[in-house]
């Protein structure tokens, strides 16, 4: 997933393991929390049964926070099933909860020091078998023919059109290097991500739990364009080789 | 050894048998050794455009199911001696056919005809997949509508998952519409397909007369979209839009479209 949004105090990424909630470290936890709620709010069906790994890092918690970030995440039907954090305290406190802890950088998650843990792919999406690595992308030769429907734990990327009646679903971007005139969804169990494409001229795009429809059934796009998310709508702007402010921070 | 071209289009009702009988006749007509195959089992038709239903004795079932040879099921066009038929059963359905047989047929067709045409049901069910089980390439037809388009774009990615290259006929374009913008050009129709085009036919009555008399019109007529299925037999057969002099209706509304002569 890329859309690392730096404003925000806590992200929500789908992973081929299930969602990951990262905690950034510098926000009191009343206001993560209360960030938290508003964005599973936005769609909780999509989060209802999922399983959740929380990363603390090496941020602290007031006494019974922990209890109450799960508090929050029970209300929405998500299981934490592991707990990354650094600090012995919070180890102890997530044992009394019962809940599964860990140091930071289990195998197969890379966690440079500093960084935040790089989650990956998303819960939607049947095990594809070959991407496992964050921002992995899948390049793949058009046209993707009415019928077809490609899927991408990762970025997707497809050099060609996307005809009506194709099927895009990727957990991170998606990029049309041709016209996509079939259905893209962005952000599969995430909720920040873009579709771009030489020509957007889908029916119906659809990025994380949002959709959006086709407006003028006249209009065709005359140039590149890029719909993305934001501020819970889809908006749909011509791309000038730069994306949305916000969308490719840490290079990503 | 020849070859085996299945006619098809997911939709219905796009001109599938008329192309086949007309495409058919006309390979005949240049001198190869055609047999057309109605592989819509159940609902057959290629029979009556053809103007051969009266001679059916055996069918193709008839052929699968071993109770003739091949060459006994086989009709002999009445007008052109190297034309055959090879009707479907009409009191049978798609299940009476499997794709292996309809394969081993057509190997055995190819072995004795320079041109196996299949005429395809409409749908990707069943009988489409026993249509092409044979078949060496594909020609889909489609018309200048989104629906039309819509199927063969559907079909021609399941020809591609099998391996079966697939070329373009935009049937029944009418210049007229084209040129006022109520009409999907054959250019649009291409750029969405992205498949290499062998020809547009025009929108003709002569083919509604043409098919109801059960005589196919590149038998005798002169027709526009006689001509049209004329020009695409010969580039079926190796030739190229240069050897056509007769440069005649349907090129002129080309040139009026500002298209180059197809």
């Amino acid at each position: 997933m890329s859309a690392a949004l730096t404003q925000n105090q806590v992200q929500l990424r789908g992973t081929g393991r299930g969602l990951e909630i990262v905690i950034e470290e510098g926000p009191p936890l009343y206001e993560v929390i209360a960030e938290l709620e508003m964005r599973l709010s936005q769609s909780p069906a999509f989060f209802a049964g999922a399983e959740a790994t929380v990363w603390l890092g090496g941020r602290g918690l007031p006494p019974g926070g922990l209890a109450h970030l799960k508090a929050v995440t029970d209300r929405y039907q998500i299981r934490i099933v592991a707990l990354k954090s650094e600090r012995d305290d919070i180890q102890q406190a997530a044992n009394n909860l019962q809940i599964p802890v860990s140091a930071p950088g289990a195998p197969g998650v890379p966690s440079a020091p500093g960084a935040p843990p790089s989650p990956t792919l998303p819960p939607p999406l049947p095990p594809a078998g070959l991407l496992e690595t964050p921002d992995a992308a899948r390049l793949l030769v058009g046209p993707v023919r009415s019928g077809g429907l490609l899927e991408a734990p990762g970025h997707l990327c497809v050099v060609g059109d996307v005809n009506a009646g194709a099927e895009l679903r990727a957990g991170g971007n998606i990029v049309v290097m041709g016209a996509l005139r079939g259905l893209a969804h962005a952000a599969c169990g995430g909720d920040e991500g873009y579709i771009l494409a030489l020509r957007l001229e889908a029916q119906q795009l659809r990025i994380g739990g949002l959709i959006a429809r086709a407006g003028d059934p006249g209009a065709s796009a005359r140039a590149v364009e890029i719909a993305y998310a934001a501020e819970g709508r889809i908006i749909v702007e011509p791309y000038l080789g730069k994306l949305p402010s916000g969308f490719g921070a840490a290079g990503r | 050894m020849g070859r085996a071209i299945v006619i098809t289009s997911g939709k219905g009702g796009v001109g599938k048998t008329t192309t086949t009988a007309n495409l058919g006749t006309s390979l005949a007509r240049l001198g190869k050794n055609v047999v057309v195959i109605d592989a819509d089992i159940g609902l057959r038709n290629l029979d009556v455009v053809m103007g051969l239903e009266n001679r059916i004795v055996y069918h193709v079932v008839d052929v699968l199911q071993g109770k003739c040879t091949p060459q006994k099921a086989l009709i002999k066009d009445r007008r052109i001696d190297n034309l055959f038929l090879l009707a479907a059963s009409q009191t049978d359905d798609k299940e009476a056919v499997t794709p292996e047989q309809m394969r081993d047929l057509i190997e055995q067709l190819k072995a004795a005809f320079d041109y196996v045409v299949i005429d395809c049901p409409a749908g990707i069910e069943q009988g489409f997949r026993n249509a092409i089980a044979g078949a060496d390439e594909a020609i889909v037809v489609a018309t200048p509508e989104v629906a039309s388009i819509r199927d063969a774009d559907r079909v021609v990615g399941l020809l591609s998952a099998k391996g079966i290259s697939a070329r373009l006929i935009v049937n029944r374009v009418a210049p007229e519409m084209v040129r006022r913008g109520d009409m999907l050009s054959q250019d649009d129709v291409i750029e969405i397909l992205s498949l290499e085009l062998l020809g547009a036919v025009p929108l003709d009555g002569d083919i509604v007369v043409s098919t109801n008399k059960g005589s196919p019109a590149t038998l005798d007529s002169r027709s526009p979209a006689a001509k049209a299925f004329d020009k695409i037999a010969r580039r079926i057969d190796g030739g190229t839009a240069e050897d056509d002099e007769r440069i005649g209706f349907f090129a002129r509304i080309g040139r009026a479209l500002g298209l180059s002569p197809a």
